[in-house]
């Protein structure tokens, strides 16, 4: 070191800052791989895959037509949707249920609007049961919703109603308290 | 047209070149009204023809009123409506805390003779997930498919604790009368023999 003069020393210290800059570099490559991928048919009857969705942070909901608080869960889903953009959050509702077509949703849909005049215009998919198999918790119970990071990493998973925000003040105090969307999201968007 | 009637003999008393005009687009006005009071009630009618048809769920009755996981349970329902053609019922068991759903039951509701909508089910939970059933009717009738549910049709299963365990110590008491007894006199009589013992020594 006593043999190395100024301008070798800045030189050294230039490359050493370089260095340590590159290897964050390609470390954050390597974190930029998808983590979690499956496949799906969408209405129009083609293959999604989540991984198309990277970057951004995406809901996957499992539901079938037949289940109440699924219903329950379109409305809560439809706010989320509403307050973050297109490229921050994407939804997608999967369903579960392999006796239910992609006519069945498009069906539910399209009541949703006409009753409740809610549009669901997130996207929406048939799942031919070996998402549901890999992802379902060991209660087995709908609707599951799980929130990925924008790397495909597993950030929450809950079954049951989750709310976006806010609790109805008739939530009974007995029951479990619920979840909130909201905040898990945020999480991922404004860490 | 009383009104026109009216105004013509006005307007002939005071001789007014203009009272023809005028009389007309009273007329007109006049059947104006007519025919737009006729069309809101034709569309009145028509409305009311079309919620007529439409099926409606009066009344749901479940036997047993609270029935108990993986038990039989009766689903009548006094259904109205023309023209049904086939009633499916769907069965989801739930969890009334969380609202996560486990087990579905699809089942077509049969006409019995007292001119309900009869189904039977056998709950299927049996890790203790659910606590509650939820229905959803899809009723079709002149072809369409009305989809009926309400969050106010909901049934809670029986799975109070303190029902098990008081049938279990029914159980226990109907199969062995009087055994807790039994020990507590074997235990005296023990330490009876015991102390006579140690007395005599």
């Amino acid at each position: 070191v006593r043999y190395i003069n100024n301008s070798n020393r800045i030189t050294l210290i230039f490359i050493i800052i370089i260095f340590i800059l590159l290897t964050g570099c390609i470390q954050e490559t390597n974190n930029s791989a998808y983590a979690n991928n499956f496949s799906f048919t969408d209405l129009k009857g083609d293959t999604i895959e989540l991984q198309e969705y990277k970057g951004k942070v995406v809901i996957v909901d499992f539901w079938a037509a037949w289940c109440g608080p699924c219903q329950y869960q379109m409305i809560e889903l439809k706010m989320t949707y509403e307050n973050y953009s297109r490229e921050q959050l994407e939804i997608i509702s999967l369903n579960i249920d392999e006796r239910e077509s992609i006519d069945t949703i498009i069906d539910f849909i399209n009541a949703f609007d006409q009753y409740l005049n809610v549009n669901l215009d997130w996207i929406f998919g048939n799942d031919d049961g070996t998402v549901w198999e890999k992802y379902k918790l060991e209660t087995e119970g709908i609707p599951t919703i799980y929130i990925f990071d924008q790397n495909g990493n597993v950030h929450f998973v809950h079954e049951g109603i989750a709310f976006y925000d806010t609790i109805p003040e008739d939530w009974p105090p007995h029951q479990a308290p619920p979840e909130r969307l909201k905040p898990k999201i945020d999480e991922l968007l404004y860490k | 047209m009383n009104y026109c009637i009216n105004k013509n003999i006005y307007n002939q008393k005071y001789d007014n070149v203009l009272s023809n005009i005028v009389c007309k687009k009273e007329v007109i006005s006049d059947m104006k009204i007519r025919y737009t009071i006729l069309i809101i009630l034709m569309l009145c009618i028509f409305t009311v023809n079309i919620t007529a048809a439409e099926p409606t769920i009066n009344n749901i009755i479940i036997i047993p009123e609270n029935p108990k996981p993986e038990s039989s349970v009766t689903i009548i329902a006094d259904i109205s409506g023309e023209n049904i053609s086939e009633i499916i019922l769907s069965v989801s068991e739930c969890d009334a805390g969380t609202g996560a759903c486990f087990e579905n039951h699809h089942v077509t509701m049969t006409l019995n003779q007292q001119g309900t909508y009869q189904a039977e089910i056998t709950l299927r939970d049996s890790r203790g997930r659910t606590d509650s059933l939820e229905y959803q009717f899809t009723i079709t009738a002149d072809g369409e498919e009305y989809i009926r549910s309400e969050e106010s049709w909901k049934t809670y299963l029986d799975i109070s604790p303190s029902n098990e365990n008081n049938q279990g110590d029914e159980d226990k008491t109907n199969d062995t009368p009087g055994f807790e007894l039994l020990i507590v006199i074997t235990a005296l009589f023990v330490s009876l023999i015991l102390l006579k013992k140690r007395d005599r020594r």
